[in-house]
């Protein structure tokens, strides 16, 4: 039961870490759309909503 | 009106548009390959086979073909590798979650390859961008041209763009072979002690054999295709690390106004492709 519930995290975790990289480039890119030209090469990863 | 008229008629207009968009570039581009002419230019001067001979003797075309290959070979243990792991992960891994894991994998394909680019151009720029960053905040020192501007790097960088972009898009592909696979072959295995990644080695692997050959087909043609994400990354550079056909072409065509020696090697692209696009379309009929 252990061993099952250790796989279940590692498969998890591997999913979530790819999803991780898949979707913080695109969360950029929402954020970025935001930004005047100035702010995104001052503060690229500043988090700026109106 | 008879049978066969009324098929042609239907047809005509698919027919009419295959013959302007398809046909007639391609044919011109053939016999462009034998001239040499710019790109303004009112003067087709006949050269024969030059274009070819010269793509022969042209270092920049062999460099730009191995980077092709290497594009394509990357791309599929990339693309085709990892898409493989996370549709075995999402079809019979995980208890629950799948179809959001499944919609966040595939959200990069529906953006166009241009936004991806200038995304990781941020990404990997070596004043602002955060991969920079994270290796120094992890104690390594980041390449001192930057990601793209190293020549020994920025071809790797290409790579991992491109499977960010497209492992999604081979996820779901490889997902659907696996979801035809019946699951009284698993019980059967269980049975017999097969479970986990023998399971998968015996059973889902040879299953989905089909499906992963016109994945790896989908990949070797898009390999050998690309041009978009690299032109705006890196055009080619540096050095011609990253210079593959199509950027290539582009280059010889629009900058350097070499019409008829673009055209040969366009030509080349074109043989390659439809080689495996045939090859895709049998491998696809026997899946």
């Amino acid at each position: 039961m252990g061993r099952f519930r250790l796989a279940t995290i590692a498969l998890y975790g591997a999913v979530s870490a790819w999803s991780l990289f898949v979707v913080l480039p695109l969360l950029w890119m929402v954020f970025a759309a935001f930004k005047t030209r100035r702010e995104i090469f001052t503060d690229p990863w500043g988090c700026r909503i109106p | 009106m008879s049978m066969a008229a009324s098929s042609a008629l239907m047809l005509a207009p698919a027919l009419l548009l295959c013959s302007i968009f398809i046909f007639a570039p391609s044919i011109l581009a053939i016999v462009g390959s034998f001239y040499s002419f710019g790109l303004t230019s009112q003067n087709w001067v006949w050269a024969g086979l030059d274009n070819y001979t010269h793509a022969a003797t042209d270092p920049i075309f062999w460099i730009a073909l191995r980077n092709n290959v290497i594009i394509v070979l990357g791309s599929i243990v990339l693309q085709v590798g990892i898409g493989t792991i996370l549709a075995a992960i999402l079809d019979r891994g995980l208890p629950r979650g799948s179809t959001f894991f499944r919609t966040i994998i595939f959200m990069p394909m529906v953006v166009s390859a241009v936004a991806v680019a200038l995304i990781w151009l941020i990404i990997l720029d070596p004043n602002i961008g955060i991969l920079n960053a994270i290796v120094k905040g992890i104690g390594l020192t980041p390449p001192q041209r930057g990601w793209l501007g190293d020549p020994n790097i920025s071809i790797w960088m290409v790579l991992v763009v491109a499977a960010w972009q497209y492992t999604g898009f081979m996820m779901v592909l490889i997902l659907a072979g696996l979801q035809g696979i019946p699951k009284e072959h698993y019980e059967a295995a269980a049975i017999d002690g097969a479970v986990g990644l023998r399971a998968f080695w015996h059973i889902t692997l040879p299953s989905i054999r089909n499906v992963l050959l016109v994945a790896v087909l989908i990949t070797t043609i898009g390999g050998f295709k690309v041009f978009d994400f690299i032109f705006v990354l890196t055009q080619g550079g540096p050095a011609n690390a990253t210079q593959v056909l199509g950027t290539y072409i582009y280059l010889q065509a629009f900058n350097l106004t070499n019409m008829g020696y673009a055209n040969a090697i366009a030509v080349v692209l074109l043989a390659i492709a439809v080689a495996l696009g045939w090859m895709q379309l049998k491998a696809s009929r026997r899946a």
